[in-house]
């Protein structure tokens, strides 16, 4: 389990975080969402070990990250702006990951770099997304505990982003890695994050289980029979509510099983219990915290 | 959990070598070239072999290659591998490993003292080798290649510990090599910076004497350019080396290497990019900066002008280059007012160091010990002092007697009354070297560069101490040579004739000998020089010995020697023997040939050795008998007789 509890930094006279807490429970993926500045590379730079918190602790599986080998050996990072050493070929930078980590899976490499059909070539020499792609071996082939990852689903093709996102949830499933995931882009957390935090300048300022959020929020389309009045909906918490012609569109905080046996009671000519995107369920649920949320939204 | 890692990381090092493994290569070429391979031919060719090589000293043919070599090499070596500190990627990369700070440190350490060894090594052993099997050996011995082994191992190694030192300091890759240079050399340069200044603030400071001796240990570059440089002049680098230096120098690279782990394991990563890594560190790197340019400034515009005037404005202006440098470096803009505050600070400090400094000037000029405490006194020029390099023949010169020492303090006394600005244009100045060794073995030294012209009283205590015999005895090379060893004397005759007589009979050598002696002891410092003047080259055996004295028609023994041997017509030039005088102009493009009996005596009488005088002319005095000096006398126009003024007008 990574916990990161009450972590505060200062960059010369900048707080960038303040009093920064939220935990990511094993076999997990957690989102950390924010606009371009809001902190979040520097909370990843802190878990990784990279940098110093000033106050707070940084504690993995109880212990304190900072210069401890055998903890950062079941962490991986990947840096938004990706580093390879210079000069280092593909197989070379196995080597070298092999020498780093003792979970190394070497079978696991080869396999992940002829699925990417990647060749055996200096790092350097491929395409931005290419180099994503050997990252992204490198990582899995390490088979951390932990995979923290910086924006890493920037500017990758939708094939690639949802094979990576397909390897990423398998471990989390076989092997309980916990995963902490950035992202200024709320939509490339779809289907992928179990929890979600958001981070604006340097404060967590809403954190949320997304199954949680799922089964609080109903979206619902019906069409009432002649003469049946909306009345019943005055009991129910709505968040949103639209007509188009004889089809009505609601968005309900309530929970399901609730709001299924309440429109079936009214028994309705058509009754669709629709899925919701993140992006609703941030928009309708949000409604005061939105100035964060829109940043994110691009 | 039992830990399966390992602390040595293969690959760590493996990546060290693929950076930096090529210079290793290319430094044990550079090495073997300049060393072995150098020592192979010169022992092949029978010419060289000869000529050339000497005992003891085949290492150091070429020693400013080896010494510039042993200050760029390790340094480079460290500058690439801790570059990855320096660049905000690769330090995270790195970081984000699983491997301690410590951990990291050690390897690149080791990586780098490897590929210092190896290359030096290497040599040493095919020194070794080529000693073993060859004639070489009669040149050198296993001995002495290890002592150019440890000299040379030892400058790298302190190199590269400096290198990886400043490397923690920085967390830009650009700076880290400069402030490596600037490091090593800091102490010295502060040192000279320090006592130079002083010298102009304090009249009587003496800063050769502080830091010519010293400053040079005080940087690795300068300490060990000297060893290896002197190592040439056929003492093995062994007696060169000072082993207290050494040991201080050792433990120095311990600390600043135990500095480098402490600061590496508390950098803070976040700062890399930044041009001094610690914030602590900045106003020390300030302060610093500002004071040494302050310092620079404050020299570069006395030595220019000789005045405090100038020198307060270099104080300013140096100050403020200083200032606006440092600040640009921390702060990546040339915006740096805005930090006016840090520099009123500095200025501040400054300040109150010239005012300290200024409190005890007075105190500082005036202390003149008092006789009694006095043991003895070292009078004369610094360069003569003891541990200087005293030439040889002449003798550093000590008055220990009550009358002499009281003389030199009323010199002394004399010389700081007199106006201290006037020295550089006079005609008759003086830089005096005055050191008081006292009872309770303590030494205060004072150093002066003054001009006697128009001060009647300083010129004649100050001839008064040139005069004493035992100034004479000190100041004159004649008077400490070795006899034994003369095997024979060159009489000269200077600026007229081209003349010049071997003299090998021991008997006259020995009289000859006696006689200027005592003319030196007899004559006055203030005599006018003659026109004509003649010399007397004592030659020893022994080449370190430069026993030369000139002397004129003055110097009566010698002379009457001289004639008595029948030497001296040879040498001296009578009027008779004058045929005519040549007279050309600076531009050499006017030639006057002079034959009246009243003219020539006339210019004869006004020569003088040299002119800068552009309208003066050369003179060429052209003789019936024997040649004569070209150009060696010049006259100004003004000077000349008339009717020769009336032919030049023509
Ligand atoms: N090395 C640094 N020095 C000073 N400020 C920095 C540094 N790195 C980042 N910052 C500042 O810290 C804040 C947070 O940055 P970051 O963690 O990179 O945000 P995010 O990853 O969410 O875009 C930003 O305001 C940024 O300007
Ligand atoms: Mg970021």
């Amino acid at each position: 389990m990574i916990k990161a509890v009450e972590i505060s930094k200062k960059f010369e006279r900048k707080q960038v975080l303040d009093q920064v807490g939220f935990q990511v429970r094993p076999g997990t993926i957690y989102g950390l969402l924010g606009s371009n500045g809001a902190g979040k590379t520097t909370i990843m730079r802190i878990l990784a070990g990279i940098l110093k918190q000033d106050k707070g602790c940084v504690l993995i599986d109880g212990k304190a990250v900072f210069e401890n080998v055998e903890i950062k050996q079941r962490i991986i990072f990947m840096p938004d702006i990706l580093y390879f050493l210079p000069q280092y070929t593909v197989k070379q930078m196995g080597k070298y990951y092999a020498d780093m980590y003792t979970n190394w899976d070497q079978r696991r490499y080869d396999q992940l770099i002829s699925q990417f059909q990647l060749e055996n070539k200096k790092v350097s020499s491929f395409s931005k997304g290419m180099q994503r792609q050997v990252a992204f071996c490198l990582a899995l082939a390490a088979k951390p505990d932990y995979l923290i990852m910086d924006e890493p689903l920037d500017g990758l093709d939708a094939v690639v982003r949802q094979r990576i996102k397909g390897l990423i949830i398998n471990d989390v499933a076989e092997r309980d890695m916990s995963v902490l995931i950035s992202s200024h882009n709320l939509r490339e957390m779809e289907n992928l994050c179990d929890d979600i935090g958001i981070v604006h300048k340097g404060k967590m300022i809403l954190e949320r289980n997304l199954d949680d959020m799922k089964s609080e929020v109903q979206k619902v389309q019906f069409a009432l029979r002649k003469g049946q009045d909306t009345q019943f909906l005055n009991e129910l918490n709505i968040l949103h509510q639209e007509k188009r012609g004889s089809i009505h569109l609601v968005i309900i905080k309530a929970d399901r099983h609730e709001v299924e046996a309440l429109f079936a009671a009214q028994n309705p000519v058509v009754l669709d219990m629709l899925p919701l995107s993140l992006e609703e369920i941030f928009i309708y649920e949000m409604g005061g915290a939105g100035y964060a949320i829109e940043n994110i939204l691009d | 959990m039992p830990s399966k890692t390992s602390s040595i990381k293969k690959q760590v090092i493996l990546y060290d070598l693929r950076q930096v493994g090529w210079l290793s290569v290319l430094y044990f070429l550079a090495l073997f070239l300049i060393v072995p391979l150098n020592i192979i031919i010169k022992y092949s060719n029978q010419k060289t072999r000869e000529i050339v090589m000497e005992k003891g000293e085949v290492f150091l043919y070429v020693p400013e290659f080896q010494w510039i070599l042993s200050i760029t090499v390790p340094v480079l070596l460290g500058v690439i591998l801790f570059r990855y500190m320096h660049k905000k990627q690769a330090s995270d990369f790195l970081h984000s490993m699983p491997v301690k700070r410590k951990t990291l440190l050690g390897h690149h350490t080791i990586v780098g003292l490897l590929l210092l060894f190896v290359p030096i090594g290497l040599n040493a052993i095919i020194l070794i080798t080529i000693q073993a099997v060859s004639g070489i050996g009669d040149y050198f011995n296993a001995s002495d290649v290890l002592s150019w082994l440890g000299l040379v191992l030892f400058l790298n190694v302190f190199m590269f510990v400096i290198t990886v030192f400043t490397s923690m300091i920085t967390g830009m890759f650009s700076l880290h090599l400069v402030f490596t240079y600037i490091f090593s050399l800091l102490p010295a340069a502060v040192m000279f910076l320090g006592t130079y200044n002083l010298s102009i603030l304090l009249v009587g400071f003496p800063a050769d004497y502080y830091s010519k001796s010293m400053v040079r240990a005080y940087s690795p570059i300068t300490y060990f350019y000297d060893r290896f440089l002197t190592s040439q002049t056929g003492n093995t680098v062994y007696s060169q080396v000072s082993w207290l230096t050494l040991t201080i120098y050792a433990a120095i690279a311990v600390l600043l290497y135990i500095a480098a782990h402490w600061l590496y394991v508390h950098r803070r990563l976040e700062e890399t990019s930044q041009s001094v890594v610690y914030p602590f560190m900045r106003p020390v790197f300030r302060f610093g900066v500002i004071i040494c340019f302050m310092m620079t400034g404050g020299i570069f515009f006395h030595t220019g002008s000789a005045s405090l005037g100038w020198a307060i404005f270099g104080y300013i202006a140096g100050s403020l280059a200083g200032f606006v440098l440092v600040e640009s470096i921390l702060y990546k803009t040339w915006r740096v007012y805005t930090n006016y505050k840090s520099f009123l600070v500095v200025a501040g400090f400054i300040v109150l160091a010239f005012l300290a400094t200024y409190l005890v000037k007075n105190n500082y000029e005036n202390s003149i010990p008092s006789v009694e405490e006095v043991e003895k006194v070292y009078f004369g020029e610094f360069y003569n002092y003891e541990g200087q390099g005293v030439e040889p023949g002449m003798e550093p010169l000590y008055f220990t007697n009550e009358d002499d020492i009281e003389l030199v303090q009323r010199l002394q006394k004399q010389i700081i009354s007199a106006p201290q600005d006037n020295a550089w244009e006079s005609e008759e100045s003086r830089s005096t070297f005055i050191v008081y060794e006292l009872e309770n073995g303590e030494k205060i030294a004072r150093s002066y560069f003054y001009s006697i012209e128009d001060n009647t009283e300083l010129k004649r205590l100050q001839s008064e101490v040139e005069n004493s015999l035992l100034y004479k005895h000190a100041n004159n090379a004649v008077f400490n040579l070795p006899k034994e060893d003369v095997y024979a004397v060159d009489v000269q005759s200077n600026n007229i004739k081209q003349n010049s007589i071997a003299v090998t009979d021991p008997q006259l050598i020995n009289k000859l000998h006696e006689a200027i002696k005592k003319d030196i002891e007899l004559s006055s410092s203030e005599a006018p020089e003659e026109l004509q003047t003649y010399s007397l080259d004592f030659l020893t055996n022994k080449d370190e010995g430069f026993y030369y004295t000139s002397f004129d028609d003055s110097y009566k023994n010698t002379v009457q020697v001289l004639q008595e041997a029948g030497i001296y017509d040879d040498i001296k030039v009578y009027p008779e023997d004058i045929s005519s005088i040549e007279l050309n102009n600076f531009d050499r493009n006017k030639t006057i040939t002079v034959k009246e009996e009243s003219d020539l005596n006339h210019i004869l009488d006004h020569a003088v050795y040299y002119s800068e005088d552009e309208d003066s002319y050369f003179v060429t005095v052209n003789l019936n008998r024997g040649s004569s000096m070209k150009e060696e006398l010049s006259i100004e126009y003004d000077d000349l007789p008339q009717s020769i003024k009336n032919q030049l007008e023509e």
